[in-house]
């Protein structure tokens, strides 16, 4: 029967090359983009394990993964972890090397320029080691044992400043205190991830610690000997760990969601992608196949009628048309196969460079087809085509189709699915208008704008931030990584401010300057003090602008709310909007004591109106001003809106009247101090 | 036991809004070792009797029993057996596979039997000899003349030695030569294999060679002529007639 069938299959050649022509040119196309897609698969994962230097497999604490950028120290690795974890995996047979890593953010400074950081601190040994086994091509710069790597994008904005010059990173340190450091720019590197290429910044490990203060990392990350073993190797050590440690550890690998967010991603999109062009192209094939079949079986009705009466059954005869199918397909197979082989291997020698998804820097094309990934392709898809061939000729040869029970139509799911949206998009709004806030009306006549500003400079005053003052603060933050306390000395005059720390003993020397709406941050070892934009300000629990006074009349324009009373006080409730640059926050809602106009409570919002910190002010202090004793403040608790177990508590003590020098609150002098 | 029994057996077919009558309550038996002749004028019913006779169509009211069995309780699995085993079919247009060789041809029926492909070919070729083609195995049909090409069809017909052969018009396409050339084989193999034929026909010439002939006008039988007993004599007759 299969001669026969070779031999109409021959006897029909135009419409069998033809046929072969349509087939072979949509399993061409799938092979090629299944190539295409092995390439993307395999030049994403090299991207997320190699040249972001995740490895193949990442310890973290618990929730780590989700939860480090909100709360690093919290859920990093301190010693005894890190010293547990390469203890178990070093005698591993898969296990080639193991590192511990840091990740924070922060902000770069060159000269007058400066911007926002992400920075990876890595062991420069463990890095060139990984980039030296990577299959993409790196022109990655070196990490050296004390140098920064920028990508070029966060040079550009960084002005481009020459290799070798010094570089300020400055950020929160892991105990919410600020830090800075300095390192000189030794190169540059890409992230491999678009969306973050402008903030780049990789760091030796020690360095990085250095600029958080803390000898913790974020994970230890594990190379294998392959990354087909990343599963296994994962599932045994999440093991291990949880026998040790209880609850205490999360062990991902390259491809988990938080780690190889560029590689699910894309590939999810991409598979996607593939499985409906694979669904279009097989429904072309089949199509063409089942019309080839068609043809054949009514051009050769005198044939099945003849064998019809010699005995043959249905099935034998839709047998034979299935052979000429299986047939086709195969010669379709065949020379889709060798077409597609040729056409990679001339895509290869002719070094294309393409541009992957997200990935900043080209790739060369190099379409990876493993013969069994294009047997197994081929074979899907000619058992599709051999049982829809299958179908078409015992219904096509006299055989009793019975009708089914009749199923609704895909494109009238799909009408219905869309009409649902429609009813919902139309009912959502119009619902969600029914209840949205009205505003209020009936407000009480609110005060012109010269007193709001009047009232804000005598609340300002009660807390420093006008005349000549000195004070001792102290500051005890408490967040679930542990509570820590810093004292500094104040000194202000009219309305700068200068903060030195005092202890503990280690931060002693550290300095803050408020001048003139700009902030400075200087520390021993420093070569020049670090600019601090406002956003910076914002670094720790109680910010940096918090720590100096502040002069909420002079940066911030008033608008009156009304009157609304807070633990049985009546306050006038206003609404500051930041009037310069210069001012820490965007807008703040700021309650005043009706009666003596103190402030006695702010809520911070941020751009989008969301209230994320809360701080209470109490006056227990007294200043004489003009010989008459006023209150000043003497506490102010900010907490975070989101998190309300993460404080800090400022004690304002020892307040009095002073008259600092002039030269103490310039920029000049402030390394000097 | 009859070989095939016709009882009362009708069949009708709608063409558009008409319904033609192809066979009215027809009785007729076909026994081991007949050698049998449907005529009567085109659309008189000689072809839907072949065909129920066959087992290729089904009766509206009567009963077809073969070998005493009634068709209408086989299902299509037991009658493709029952056709496989029992028929031997020729056609009017030889309907020889054009992709094969004669041998093939001839040995494509016996793919439903339960041979090894030599066992296959060995019949085959000794069937193909019977008809006097076995040196014409290799040719495909469209390098035989007509003649031959329904000598290969008979060489088919037989090669699974069949209880009955059907033949439909077997010598239209043929002429008069080997129209008598393939009666005599026929009639041959009826009286030296006691092969069964019925066959269709309304070529007077060949009539007058035959045992039986049924006559069939507007679906209905009209007359049973077994007279012609000594068929041998008339075969010899039409023999020296084509001589």
């Amino acid at each position: 029967m299969w001669s026969m069938a070779f031999r109409n299959l021959y006897r029909d050649r135009r419409r069998t090359l033809a046929t072969v022509i349509a087939v072979g040119a949509g399993l061409f196309a799938v092979l090629m983009f299944l190539g295409y897609i092995r390439f993307v698969e395999s030049s994403l994962a090299s991207v997320v394990i190699y040249r972001d230097a995740n490895a193949h497999v990442q310890i973290y604490r618990q929730d780590g993964p989700e939860q480090l950028a909100a709360a690093p120290a919290e859920y990093s690795l301190n010693r005894d972890d890190q010293a547990l974890i390469h203890r178990l995996v070093a005698d591993q047979p898969r296990f080639v090397r193991a590192s511990d890593q840091l990740v924070g953010v922060g902000v770069v400074q060159a000269g007058a320029e400066s911007s926002v950081f992400l920075a990876r601190g890595i062991d420069p040994a463990f890095e060139a080691a990984l980039q030296a086994e990577s299959p993409l091509a790196s022109q990655a710069s070196p990490l050296s044992d004390d140098g920064l790597l920028l990508t070029r994008q966060l040079q550009d904005l960084l002005g481009y400043p020459d290799k070798g010059s010094t570089l300020q990173l400055f950020s929160a340190s892991y105990a919410n205190r600020m830090n800075a450091i300095e390192a000189p720019l030794a190169g540059d590197f890409s992230t491999g991830i678009e969306a973050i290429e402008g903030k780049g910044l990789k760091a030796p490990l020690a360095l990085l610690q250095s600029l958080y203060d803390t000898d913790v990392v974020s994970r230890v990350a594990v190379q294998l000997d392959d990354r087909s073993h990343a599963g296994t190797f994962r599932d045994w050590l999440a093991a291990e760990l949880e026998q040790r440690a209880p609850g205490r550890f999360e062990v991902t690998t390259w491809n988990h969601p938080q780690i190889g967010q560029l590689y699910t991603s894309f590939m999810g999109f991409f598979n996607l992608v593939f499985a409906f062009t694979g669904i279009v192209v097989f429904t072309i094939a089949l199509t063409t196949i089942q019309h080839t079949v068609a043809m054949n079986v009514a051009d050769r009705t005198r044939e099945i009628g003849t064998l019809r009466a010699m005995g043959f059954g249905r099935r034998r005869i839709a047998g034979l048309f299935l052979r000429e199918s299986v047939l086709t397909t195969l010669a379709a197979a065949a020379a889709a196969t060798m077409l597609a082989y040729t056409v990679i291997a001339a895509i290869a020698a002719a070094g294309v460079q393409t541009q992957l998804p997200r990935i900043a820097e080209p790739a060369i094309l190099k379409l990876q087809l493993p013969p069994l990934w294009a047997l197994t392709a081929i074979a899907c898809a000619g058992l599709g085509i051999a049982l829809g061939a299958l179908v078409t000729a015992r219904k096509r040869v006299g055989g009793e189709v019975r009708p089914g029970r009749r199923g609704v139509p895909l494109t009238r799911l799909l009408a219905g699915a869309a009409c649902l949206l429609l009813a919902f998009g139309t009912v959502l709004p119009a619902g969600a208008s029914e209840t949205a806030p009205q505003p209020s009306a009936g407000q009480r006549a609110a005060p012109d704008a010269e007193t709001l500003r009047r009232w804000l400079r005598e609340a300002d005053l009660a807390r420093g931030g006008w005349g000549s003052y000195k004070w001792k603060l102290t500051i005890h933050t408490e967040d679930p990584a542990g509570a820590t306390d810093t004292s500094y000395d104040i000194a202000v005059r009219d309305g700068r401010a200068l903060a030195m720390t005092t202890a503990p003993r280690r931060y002693r020397g550290e300095k803050i300057l408020i001048a003139s709406r700009a902030m400075w941050y200087a520390k021993p070892g420093l070569r020049k003090p670090v600019s601090i934009s406002p956003q910076q300000r914002l670094v720790g629990e109680a910010a940096n602008g918090d720590i100096a006074a502040t002069q909420y009349a002079r940066d911030y324009n008033p608008e009156y709310l009304g009157v609304e009373e807070l633990d049985g006080r009546p306050c006038h409730k206003l609404r500051l909007t930041a009037a310069t640059d210069g001012a820490t926050y965007e807008s703040i809602i700021y309650y005043l004591d009706r009666n003596t106009r103190l402030g006695i409570k702010a809520e911070f919002l941020t751009s989008s109106g969301m209230t994320f910190k809360v701080a209470h002010f109490e006056y227990r202090n007294r200043v004489l001003v003009d010989g008459e004793e006023q209150p000043f403040v003497s506490s102010m608790k900010i907490v975070n809106a989101n998190f309300p177990e993460r404080f800090s508590l400022l004690e304002y003590a020892r307040v009095s009247e002073a008259s600092p020098p002039e030269s103490l609150f310039t920029v000049d002098t402030l390394m000097t101090l | 036991m009859n070989l095939v029994e016709l009882e009362s057996v009708s069949k009708s077919y709608r063409l558009g809004e008409v319904e033609v009558t192809a066979l009215d309550s027809v009785d007729f038996t076909v026994q081991h070792g007949d050698f049998v002749a449907l005529t009567g004028p085109s659309g008189s019913g000689k072809t839907t009797m072949l065909n129920l006779i066959g087992c290729l169509d089904a009766a509206d009211s009567g009963e077809i029993r073969v070998l005493g069995q009634p068709v209408s309780q086989l299902d299509g699995q037991a009658l493709d057996t029952l056709r496989s085993r029992t028929y031997g079919i020729i056609f009017q247009n030889f309907n020889l596979v054009p992709v094969l060789t004669a041998l093939e041809n001839v040995m494509l029926p016996l793919h439903l039997h339960r041979l090894s492909k030599s066992g296959m070919e060995r019949r085959a070729r000794a069937a193909l000899e019977s008809v006097g083609l076995a040196r014409f195995a290799d040719f495909r049909p469209d390098q035989l003349s007509g003649g031959q090409r329904q000598r290969v069809a008979v060489a088919r017909a037989l090669v699974t030695e069949p209880k009955l052969i059907l033949a439909d018009e077997p010598t239209a396409s043929l002429d008069t030569a080997s129209a008598l050339s393939l009666v005599e084989l026929m009639k041959e193999l009826n009286t030296e294999q006691q092969v069964t034929f019925v066959f269709s026909t309304h070529d007077q010439r060949l009539l007058e060679h035959v045992g039986r002939v049924v006559e069939l006008r507007d679906g209905r039988l009209t007359s049973t002529d077994d007279s012609a007993a000594d068929t041998s004599t008339a075969l010899q007759t039409g023999k020296s007639e084509v001589a």
